[in-house]
């Protein structure tokens, strides 16, 4: 049923962002992100849910002890360590992918304003994936920043058969990984120790500067590049590809870049045109020296071979990838957009006329915020970071179709982004997105096995027991949602049923497997 | 003000890339006197000078990043101390 799907509208996506909540006062940050859960739950936002733990392989009694809740839009919410996690629901088209973006953004600032009320103090949410740390309070000079991190994750169904040899899965997108920074990286200060130097520096990709190792499985301690962690979500014939190196970004353009391009970069892996990528002499290094080089931006690479070369020809070696494997499996509209977009902006950087991305590229766009206004000290360049980073009432440009006034003290411009992405997407305006979003909050994408979970517990919610990304268990029946798109509205509107029961009997009738009573 | 790298090493990694260009100069005008004394090898040391050349001429081009990004944003708002007080990793 499925099958008739081709290319990157064939994988299906989703982001797991982790928001920091944060009070001057000295609380403890579980309890600001409880009161944020709890205050999505009271504007109806969310439900509770209790979450089927089993299909989180080998992090069974991790996320035993988490309590779930599930949004409106098929997102589930949960605290993590203490930070507000949002996972979107999964979609299968950069458009959906910025407007589900944007509503867990909005998710996160009601959240921090329901726990402001309840606590009565001022709670700030932010989006990125650094906290620097004054060790010694009011002193920024020297050694005294420590940087933490937090994660954005990026998840893409792809074949198990693909992944099998993780050697070949290394030798294909390790170089991806390291060098798709230059368009993908969110920007941000860290610590100076971080390239044995004092005060604060400003890089590219917060993210690769945590870095230790090739592969990892932990995600928290001695990250690797790539994510060995093998929770297909889906049935066992897929990996769900679980990216640690996400960043939280802002910027509309970037979001749609990176998620049709991670889309294509899979698509091209699987068919294995990535199977003789260029092999880079030192990963670990080189993804910390491409981060860190917003200087000169040279973004030098050696290879294995010996040879030198730089982050933009390896990725004109992955656009060349892509571009063989939509014209033989794929190419839809947002495929021959994105590789417009992509081979349009490898061009610019070649030239490294990065400026032309202001607003359209995070990194690129904080850099020229520091620029222009000139920081003082270590302190304030941090401030500017965290002041673009910051969730606040501008997020409201995007419900609005007509009035133009952007408020807030974000640093981060709704409308600037906007404004970019119109004139490099002509397909998306401001009318047709602010609709999306507006859509994205409440309802689950379509087109996936998201659409049949929300609209259960929309309409029969007393009879829902437990669920997961990939299982739905009723007081009447255990549903296996273990292909991404089934039971989606296509599936499930030619059917028209009118109960719950002929809602179970039309699912039994298209997947008599996956229906057990 | 570098907004690249703050505090102390901004100084320092002006004075550099300066020493750098001074040097070059100095290099480059050297090579060309000796050049026209020296008839053997001078391809090899017309490659050196063209090396030279072309890595002043990217210097210049980094430089030019942080100056061509100059007016590129409004900095009409107060920057306020916008501290995260996130006290666990992830």
């Amino acid at each position: 049923m499925n099958s008739r799907r081709k290319g990157a509208e064939s994988k299906i996506r989703g982001i797991e962002q982790e928001y920091p909540v944060s009070a001057k006062a000295n609380l403890n940050p579980s309890l600001l992100v409880n009161a944020a859960i709890r205050g999505l739950k009271r504007r109806g936002f969310s439900q509770d849910v209790v979450w089927d733990t089993a299909t989180e392989i080998s992090q069974e009694v991790h996320e035993s002890r988490i309590a779930s809740s599930y949004g409106n839009n098929g997102c589930r919410i949960y605290n993590d360590m203490g930070h507000l996690e949002i996972s979107t629901p999964s979609y299968n088209n950069p458009i959906d992918a910025m407007a589900y973006e944007k509503a867990s953004e909005i998710y996160a600032l009601v959240g921090a304003r329901e726990a402001s009320l309840a606590l009565k103090k001022e709670v700030l949410v932010h989006k990125n994936n650094v906290a620097n740390i004054a060790l010694e309070k009011g002193v920024w000079k020297g050694k005294r920043v420590k940087t933490i991190t937090y994660a954005t994750h990026g998840n893409i169904i792809t074949l198990r058969d693909a992944c099998k040899d993780w050697k070949r899965v290394e030798r294909a997108l390790m170089p991806w990984v390291i060098t798709r920074i230059i368009f993908t990286g969110s920007g941000d200060v860290v610590s100076g120790e971080f390239i044995g130097q004092e005060g604060v520096k400003f890089v590219i990709s917060p993210r690769a500067m945590f870095v230790t190792q090739k592969s990892s499985l932990s995600t928290t301690v001695d990250r690797g590049i790539l994510n060995t962690r093998d929770q297909p979500h889906a049935a066992r014939r897929y990996w769900r590809l679980h990216d640690i190196h996400y960043e939280g970004l802002r910027c509309e353009y970037s979001i749609f870049l990176r998620d049709i391009a991670q889309a294509l970069v899979i698509c091209a892996f699987e068919a294995g045109f990535l199977d003789k990528a260029p092999e880079i002499e030192d990963p670990v290094k080189t993804f910390k020296t491409i981060s860190t080089d917003t200087q000169e931006c040279e973004w030098k690479i050696k290879l294995k071979s010996g040879e030198i070369t730089d982050a933009v020809s390896i990725l004109k070696f992955y656009l060349d990838a892509m571009e063989k494997v939509s014209t033989e499996y794929g190419g839809d509209k947002w495929e021959k957009r994105g590789l417009k977009c992509l081979s349009r902006l490898l061009e610019k950087f070649e030239a490294r006329c990065m400026e032309d991305y202001v607003d359209g590229i995070d990194w690129v766009t904080k850099l020229a915020l520091l620029v222009n206004y000139e920081p003082k000290s270590a302190s304030e360049g941090i401030s500017i970071c965290n002041q673009y980073a910051l969730l606040d009432e501008n997020l409201r440009f995007y419900l609005k179709t007509k009035d133009d006034e952007v408020k807030g003290a974000s640093l981060f411009n709704p409308k600037e982004s906007l404004v970019f992405a119109e004139r490099e997407l002509p397909d998306v305006d401001r009318h047709s997105y602010s609709a999306r979003v507006r859509h994205a909050l409440f309802n689950a994408p379509e087109q996936t096995r998201e659409f049949f979970k929300t609209e259960m517990m929309k309409r029969y919610r007393a009879h829902v027991r437990s669920l997961s990304w990939s299982t739905m268990v009723l007081n009447e029946a255990k549903i296996l949602l273990d292909e991404p798109f089934m039971l989606n509205k296509d599936e499930m509107a030619s059917c028209e049923a009118k109960n719950m029961e002929e809602s179970l009997s039309v699912a039994k009738r298209l997947y008599p497997e996956k229906v057990i009573y | 003000m570098n907004v690249v790298v703050f505090e102390r090493m901004e100084d320092e990694e002006v004075e550099e890339e300066e020493e750098i260009t001074e040097e070059e100069e100095e290099y480059v005008k050297n090579e060309e006197k000796e050049y026209k004394y020296r008839d053997t090898s001078k391809d090899k040391e017309m490659a050196a000078i063209m090396e030279r050349l072309k890595m002043r001429e990217k210097k210049e081009k980094a430089a030019d990043l942080v100056s061509k990004l100059k007016g590129k944003k409004k900095v009409n708002k107060k920057i306020m101390p916008y501290e995260i007080y996130a006290t666990s990793g992830e």
